[in-house]
């Protein structure tokens, strides 16, 4: 903290100008393209618009936060589902991700080739034109072929009805899951090629195995990595354009012009969101804290 | 384990022998689910009329064809289309990675007031959706009169932001981190400035992350659909996703006339027998297939450099 108030000296000046001069494209961009345009939708959250190209504005005060609790039949109910479906999937996601990560970080003959495969939706999979794919139903016949194999009749008879349409719920999810977690099995994968070969070696030495291996090396070394892919998987679900809520939000903007709602509504769904993210880094914190040590 | 497999070769372990089992099969599992997609599209897109509608033809359609491919090339307009995403991607990918790495080093290497709140804003930056910001973004941009162009997609990216920016900007700053300052210093002694020591010393290194970035933002650029769905109006520059959607509702919006209206006429029949489910599927595949070619041209790169690209935090 002292240091900060002692006069820089002519170098340091130098160092800072320079520093700034590499960031300024992004400074005017933040102006531009960020801060304008937030400060825009908090205030559009809070007005009344009355003329659209001049800008006409007068203040309405929580309006339309009130708007979307009362009034609107859809936002409350697309919330909870939006949110619901976000606490599961991004558990889920990481456990997926972890674990083919670590199949993938092992040594065998093809393990190159696996790896093309499954960075596949990574490339593909991130976008629109792999959700028109998918939203073809084309996922559920995999799972159906899949289901066949793992699932045969008469196992299906054996175990009962119940059984079955738990495995199969089990099994869509994974599906609707698998194809998520790209980039959450490439972070993974660099976060286990940081972890350093001696402590394995190590432990190997004392006859540990696999298993306790797992549990008391990879895991704990792995914390700063399952923390970056929390919040990732967070951001991810969040920004993901194709849940209901957005597509309620997006409606209710641009389909029925009701800018100020829609705004106040994706202020509420951000709140939400960073909540959650700053949950997960406290509960995470002390764990990441206990590695760096 | 590599090793303990080949040293134990000549007394076998059972028990590993099955472990590695259980590992292929898990790992072919999961593969197919990853692959069935992709196979199911092309194979469907091969199939003729008869063979989408025969639900015991499926993985060998019995009388291929290519004119699934002639119509979606048709029905997407391909090298009007083709052209305008081209352009978008292009033009975009260069500007983030130019913006992107002059501010990533900006912030790796330099010190200067506020750069942590700086850099907090750029990882809020991706933290904020475009869907949170775009009803100010749009009426700005239809006030400046660029709405219906590909400004609003291009513009932003050569200014840090953009389709994530934030995520490259942090990408390129890890990996600035990460590589010793010496090469710079000895750039610096033999005369060259700040500048020209990134441009001549720094960027030429970036290599495996360059190609990551690039790669992603390619990907991100050509795949996204929302932003164009806001800004671009007129038909002559729809992008590919924009065609591909529309084909898609002509194909729904026929089905309806075909199953639920009364008006079940001629025309419609034909026209859906010739634009059945495979041309979707061959349209598909027409707009993912650059994408593909970009990701095998650069796949080994690509993976290499994201294991080393520092993505873990620290």
């Amino acid at each position: 903290m002292k240091l900060k108030f002692k006069k820089p000296t002519i170098t340091e000046r130098r160092d800072a100008l320079a520093g700034l001069a590499f960031i300024s494209p992004w400074i005017i961009g933040f102006c531009l393209f960020f801060a304008f345009p937030i400060f825009r939708s908090i205030q559009l959250s809070f007005v009344n618009v009355l003329n659209m190209s001049e800008y006409e504005i007068e203040w309405a005060g929580l309006q339309h936060y009130k708007f979307m609790f009362r009034e609107d039949a859809w936002y409350v109910k697309h919330f909870a589902t939006t949110a619901t479906e976000m606490l599961a999937q991004i558990p889920l996601t990481n456990v997926f991700a972890l674990f083919i990560a670590i199949l993938l970080n092992r040594k065998f003959p093809g393990r190159t080739a696996y790896r093309t495969i499954f960075f596949l939706p990574v490339i593909l999979g991130s976008g629109f034109i792999m959700t028109q794919l998918l939203g073809q139903g084309v996922q559920g016949e995999a799972m159906e072929a899949a289901q066949n194999i793992l699932l045969p009749m008469e196992v299906k008879i054996f175990f009962g009805a119940e059984f079955t349409a738990f495995a199969t719920d089990f099994l869509n999810l994974i599906s609707s899951i698998l194809w998520k977690c790209g980039v959450q099995i490439i972070i993974y994968l660099s976060g286990l090629q940081s972890v350093s070969p001696t402590l394995y070696e190590a432990a190997r030495v004392d006859s540990a195995t696999e298993w306790e291996m797992f549990w008391l090396i990879t895991l704990p070394m792995l914390t700063p990595t399952i923390l970056m892919n929390l919040i990732y998987s967070t951001v991810d679900c969040f920004i993901n354009a194709d849940n209901l809520l957005f597509r309620h939000i997006q409606n209710t903007g641009f389909a029925l012009k009701e800018w100020e709602n829609s705004a106040a509504m994706s202020w509420v769904f951000f709140l939400f969101v960073i909540l959650l993210v700053a949950i997960i880094f406290a509960i995470m914190r002390p764990f990441v804290n206990k590695v760096k040590d | 384990m590599e090793k303990k497999l080949s040293t134990s070769l000549k007394n076998i372990e059972p028990a590993s022998i099955i472990f590695k089992l259980v590992v292929y099969l898990l790992l072919t599992g999961l593969a197919f689910v990853f692959l069935y997609p992709f196979l199911s599209m092309i194979v469907d897109s091969f199939k003729s009329y008869s063979d989408i509608t025969n639900n015991t033809v499926k993985w060998f359609p019995r009388d291929p064809t290519f004119s699934n491919y002639a119509l979606a090339w048709q029905a997407l307009e391909v090298f009007e289309t083709g052209w305008n995403s081209l352009l978008v991607t292009v033009i975009s990918t260069v500007g983030h990675v130019i913006s992107c790495s002059l501010v990533a080093y900006g912030f790796a290497r330099f010190k200067f007031p506020l750069k942590n709140v700086f850099f907090g804003i750029v990882i809020l930056s991706i933290l904020v959706p475009a869907q949170t910001i775009i009803i100010p973004s749009y009426i700005t941009w239809s006030n400046v009169g660029l709405d219906t162009t590909f400004m609003p997609m291009i513009l932003p990216t050569f200014f840090g932001f953009g389709l994530r920016g934030g995520i490259f900007i942090f990408l390129f700053r890890q990996f600035f981190l990460r590589i010793p300052k010496s090469l710079e210093e000895a750039a610096m002694i033999d005369g060259c400035g700040r500048f020209k020591t990134f441009i001549k010393v720094v960027f030429p290194s970036t290599g495996a992350t360059l190609i990551v970035c690039i790669l992603l933002s390619i990907v991100w650029h050509f795949n996204d659909a929302y932003e164009p769905s806001i800004y671009i109006k007129s038909a002559d520059m729809y992008l590919l996703p924009q065609m591909l959607e529309m084909l898609q509702s002509m194909m729904a919006q026929m089905q309806n006339d075909m199953t639920g209206g009364d008006t079940m006429n001629q025309i419609s029949n034909e026209v859906q027998v010739m634009y059945h489910r495979g041309v979707v599927m061959a349209a598909t595949t027409v707009c993912l297939s650059p994408l593909f070619i970009v990701y095998v041209a650069l796949q080994r790169k690509f993976i290499a450099g994201v294991e080393r690209s520092g993505l873990t935090g620290e």
